[in-house]
Order: C-alpha cells, then structure tokens, then sequence
C-alpha cells in the first residue's frame, strides 16, 4: 500500500472519529460557535454604521481608530472627573471665606445686641449687607 | 470578505475537527475544548473580514497558537500545582468518561453494521489517534493540516510558521511512522 492510499484511509477514520464526538462535545462546539457569531457581528455593526469606503482600508486602520476613541473617552473622562473636583474645592474655600466675614464682622461689631448672637438670621443680615 | 453565513458555515465544517487535534496536541477534552472556544474568538473578533479561502489557514495557525498559549499556562500552573501538591485534592475520578455518552455517541450511522464490525471500527479509531498521539507534535501537526484538512504544502508552512521542504520532510515521517505503527498493531489499512 502506498502512502497516498494510508493517508487517504487514515483521513477516512479520522472524519469518521469526529463525526462521532459525544453530544457533550458537540453542544459545547455549538456554544461556542454561536458566541463566536455574536462578538464578529458586534464588532461589525458599529463599522458599518459609521465609517464608509473599502472594508479593506477599514480593517487596517481598525486597531488605530479604536485606540483613538479609547484615548479620547478616557481623557474626557479625566477632565470630567478634575472639574469636579476643582468645583468642590473653590465651593469649599467661597463658604469658608463667606463664615470668616460674618464671624469677623460679628467679632468686631460692638453695636451688636447680646440677642443678635442667638439670632439665625443674624448671618444672613451680615452677608446680604456687604458691600 | 466571509459574510456572518460563510463565518458560521466555515466554523461548523471545522469545529469538530479542531477539537480532535487539540486533543490530539493536550489530551484533555476540556481544556481542548476551551482552546477551540478560544480560536473561535480569536477568528470572529480579528478575522471575520478576511476572504473565505484565507479561514482555514489562518484558522489553523490561531489553534495552534492557543495550544501554545494552553502549554505555557499550563507550566506556570503546574508550578503552583507542584509547590501545593500536598493541600490540593486529586480529581482523577472527573477524568472518566461518561459511559452513556459514549454509547449516544455510538448511535447512528452505524446500525447497520454487525456489532463485531463496529468494535472492530473503534478499536482501529482508537488505535489511529493513539498512534497519531505518540508523534511528535510538528509531525502531527504537518500531517492534520496536510492530510485531514487537506490544506496544500503552502497553507500548511505558513500556518506552521517553517518552511515547504519541513512540512515535507514531517508529513512524509508521519506517514511512514504511522504506517509501521499500525502494521505492528496487526492493523491493515
């Protein structure tokens, strides 16, 4: 027998092998191929939505553009994240200059009444009569 | 550029055939299992543009890879595995095969043969994959691509990463090893 009719025979059986993995196997190859559909037409869709001509020059320069988006969310989420936190911050110091004037003018105002102390809307006067 | 039907079809003519020869390369159905999911993903998320012809090439060399990838976790696992052998308990009973799966598996196809004629069958299967196990694996893997998925000296090079004369040389040692092998078994082909 030569090697072309061993090859062939060998072939034969190994098909035959496969035809006959357990239903286990199969279901699982199953899933797996369906997955694998799913995360191809996810990829696909948002190239066919935004981006027109060759698919060709689309796919190389694939990797690059989604590189570059990532960039960019990521940047705007800092930025986004850093002006917040600057508001927070000048936020604190405006009240905390606002709670040192009143304390200051209540500290060095002598006509003040000994009442006007316990009164809550004594801060309130102080700041609205502010130059 | 393979349409999602051409993916689909492309994957199912070979899936099964992909998980024999990760078997055939770990010897694990499970983790062969993982390594054909793992080529699938590979295929579907970075390829799918690619022209239907190209599949099978480029198919065979993702395995490939994700066997390689499966053999260097599997060092560093074993590693751990080695340091923490003592506290770690043996699952050699998960490793049995389920009788009646073999048996769903067996069904079909088949009926019409005599029982003596089907044992006969699997035991030369059985003998074959056996033997193509023993090879060594660049001569196993030469002789799959070549022989099983019919893929000519070129796609079989490229999808091995060597040269046309290497894949010769392996698919012609392969073959006569397996020859001599299944000879000694008393096994004519």
């Amino acid at each position: 027998m030569n090697d072309r009719q061993t090859t062939e025979r060998i072939r034969r059986m190994l098909d035959e092998s496969a035809e006959h993995v357990p239903y286990r196997v199969v279901h699982r190859l199953e899933n797996a191929r369906q997955a694998a559909l799913a995360r191809a037409s996810a990829l696909a869709e948002p190239e066919f939505a935004g981006q027109t001509g060759a698919r060709g020059q689309v796919s190389l320069e694939e990797p690059s553009l989604r590189r570059r988006s990532r960039a960019a969310a990521i940047l705007s989420l800092m930025l986004l994240l850093a002006g917040l936190v600057a508001l927070s911050v000048w936020t604190d110091l405006q009240e905390a200059d606002e709670n040192a004037d009143v304390e200051m003018a209540v500290l060095t105002d002598d006509d003040v009444p000994i009442a006007g102390y316990a009164d809550r809307g004594f801060g309130v006067f102080l700041k609205n009569a502010r130059p | 550029m393979a349409s999602r039907q051409e993916l689909s079809d492309f994957l199912v003519s070979v899936e099964r055939r992909a998980f024999k020869h990760a078997v055939f390369a770990v010897r694990d159905e499970e983790a062969a299992l993982d390594i054909v999911q793992d080529a699938m993903f590979r295929l579907a998320e970075r390829y799918a543009d690619r022209p239907p012809a190209e599949l099978p090439m480029i198919f065979q060399r993702i395995l490939r890879n994700a066997v390689t990838d499966h053999f260097r976790r599997r060092k560093v696992r074993d590693l751990w595995t080695t340091l923490f052998s003592s506290i770690l308990p043996s699952n050699d009973e998960n490793s049995e095969q389920d009788p009646l799966e073999f048996l769903e598996s067996q069904e079909g196809g088949t009926r019409s043969e005599s029982a003596a004629d089907a044992v006969e069958r699997t035991q030369v299967m059985a003998a074959i994959e056996e033997e193509i196990h023993k090879l060594p694996a660049r001569q196993r893997e030469a002789f799959l691509m070549r022989y099983w998925e019919e893929m000519d000296v070129a796609e079989t090079a490229a999808a091995m990463g060597c040269s046309e004369g290497s894949v010769k040389t392996h698919c012609s040692r392969a073959t006569h090893a397996l020859a001599a092998a299944l000879r000694a078994r008393g096994i004519s082909l």
